[in-house]
């Protein structure tokens, strides 16, 4: 039912003025608490209907709204179903638990501890008696919220079985007790290439307490 | 709001402001063709404008415990974009004056005014696509998401309020007003700012729920007052023609009150000023629309309809920042609301 504006002037009654003024100020406060529950209903709808974007109130495209073409053409829902399928196949595959990302330039890889594809977190060349510096990403993508994880490292060994000790890896932050689900953590790695470790490439992983699926390969260059 | 507070929040704006074009300028190349390209997308930009947009990107991001660093490629795409829609705007509604100045298209012609607005376009991407570099991919990849829900609601809304005017569509409520700039103005303002700010801030644990109620209610009044500001506000000051609106046949909400007030002849009156083309407005027509909105009281209805929404900004404001602790930026933050919500420029 249509609802009447009311006039904000009435001659000869200053009071009704007032009231008028009220009811206008009211109704602009519900009128948009109206609007912005229904658009948040919206998007709620659409993230359980799993859609990319929350649905236009209004179709614009000639579609009936529910998927379907109002001319009824079928292609419309074969290709809301597969779309619909890569989303599933999309989720399935971020059931691993951590995901570490190297963040390097634009060329970005991502490493699955899950099932061990692994690109090599690059760092150095570096000098004997400096640190080989670099960067990873780490993003929780399921798990207990807030469930800490102290990052460590393998000793990282050459071909001819040279060393660099675990314990000259250093993280930045080390423990990550502020880590919760679906959250972002840039970590420092740091390893101190020793005075006397040969000139070489050496190999190792990062690893994290209490995530027994993340692992994270490493290649040092030790500078000759 | 004291003038203490006012020039408090006009400092920090024009601080992030300074920081948000800095970061957009290393996105616009400095190479040819630089007459009809380049220089045409440095154009607006260059021009100043408020910053509201990154402004409250950035301070949400550190209110939310980030860097403004982490921030600064998220403002500089959302300014970008804000550019590309405003030059396109202004073609769509055959705009005047944009800043105080001519708009682009008057300047340079339509083509290359559109093609500009593409470049535009295409640049935001551009600043969008580092944040892979600093916040990750898979952040990035949620303002990506986030950026790209922001930029359909927008075109979303334009569509609606384009087709209403190419249909003569009369028949509105304040509703459909508010639906409207909720689509077109309320998401890329301020709601899109306040989400990705708080995302980067929180890395990712907000609940974005209560910043869209208070984006909206701000957004809301803001271009409520805004829409008050072009038929009432100073030229000089507000840096738009006075009255564009009107001569651009605009639904504001003055405009649906008055169609809903305005009784036999008058309302005929508007309805025919309306079916009009742009080029038929006269001045005189459009100071009859005026007066017929002082004579119905639908500049006070919306005065009135305007201070309830940023009641209600207010109130939500404590809500969504409810967890955040104090700090500069939530305090700017706070004062933005008023700084909005009277300015009158």
């Amino acid at each position: 039912m249509e609802r009447p504006i009311v006039p904000d002037r009435e001659p000869f009654d200053p009071l009704a003025g007032l009231r008028a003024m009220a009811d206008a100020q009211r109704r602009g406060l519900e009128t948009a608490a109206a609007v912005v529950e229904r658009m948040l209903e919206l998007s709620r709808q659409s993230a359980r209907g799993q859609f990319p974007f929350p649905l236009p109130a209004e179709p614009v495209d000639g579609s009936n709204g529910d998927g379907a073409d109002a001319t009824g053409d079928p292609g419309r829902e074969v290709r809301r179903l597969r779309a619909d399928a890569e989303r599933l196949l999309e989720l399935l595959g971020e059931s691993v638990r951590v995901l570490f990302d190297l963040a390097a330039d634009a060329a970005e890889a991502g490493v699955d501890g899950q099932n061990g594809i692994a690109d090599e977190l690059l760092l150095g060349p570096a000098a004997p008696g400096t640190p080989a510096v670099g960067r990873v990403w780490l993003h929780v993508l399921d798990g207990p919220p807030g469930a800490p994880a102290r990052l460590n490292a393998t000793a990282f060994t050459a071909h001819d079985g040279a060393a660099i000790e675990a314990r000259a890896a250093s993280f930045e932050p080390p423990l990550l007790d502020t880590f919760a689900l679906r959250s972002s953590q840039e970590v420092l790695i740091a390893v101190q290439v020793p005075e006397a470790a040969t000139p070489g490439v050496y190999h190792g992983h990062i690893l994290a307490a209490g995530l027994p699926e993340v692992g994270l390969p490493v290649r040092i260059e030790v500078a000759g | 709001m004291s003038e203490v507070l006012t020039s408090s929040v006009e400092a920090d704006l024009a601080r992030y402001g300074a920081m948000t074009r800095d970061a957009l300028s290393l996105y616009v190349p400095d190479m040819e063709p630089r007459r009809h390209l380049w220089d045409l997308v440095a154009e607006y930009p260059g021009r100043g404008g408020k910053a509201i947009r990154p402004a409250l990107c950035l301070a949400t991001a550190v209110a939310f415990g980030g860097e403004v660093d982490e921030a600064l490629p998220s403002a500089a795409a959302l300014e970008l974009l804000h550019n590309a829609f405003l030059v396109h705007d202004d073609i769509e509604d055959a705009s005047l004056l944009r800043r105080g100045r001519p708009t682009l298209h008057a300047e340079h012609g339509v083509p290359l005014a559109i093609n500009a607005g593409d470049a535009l376009v295409v640049l935001a991407g551009s600043a969008l696509r580092d944040n892979r570099r600093r916040l990750g991919s898979r952040l990035a990849s949620r303002i990506g998401d986030e950026f790209d829900l922001m930029a359909r609601r927008t075109i979303e809304g334009q569509a609606r309020e384009l087709g209403w005017r190419r249909d003569g569509v009369c028949d509105l409520e304040p509703d459909d007003y508010l639906d409207l700039i909720m689509h077109k103005t309320c998401w890329y303002t301020t709601i899109h700012p306040l989400r990705v700010g708080a995302l980067i801030g929180s890395l990712g644990r907000v609940d974005l729920d209560p910043l869209v109620r208070f984006g909206f209610y701000l957004g809301a009044a803001f271009q409520i007052r805004d829409d008050l500001l072009n038929v009432v506000g100073d030229e000089a000051k507000y840096g738009k023609e006075s009255c564009g609106d009107l001569y651009e046949g605009k639904r504001t909400l003055m405009i649906i009150h008055l169609l809903r007030q305005a009784r036999d002849d008058d309302r005929r009156a508007v309805e025919r000023f309306l079916a009009m083309e742009r080029p038929q407005r006269t001045p005189g027509d459009v100071a009859e629309m005026v007066e017929l909105m002082r004579h119905y009281g639908s500049l006070d209805f919306t005065r009135a309809f305007g201070l309830g929404i940023a009641e209600a900004a207010t109130d939500a404001f404590e809500v969504a920042f409810a967890a955040v602790s104090d700090s500069p930026e939530r305090r700017f933050l706070h004062d933005l609301i008023a700084w909005m919500l009277e300015r009158d420029a």
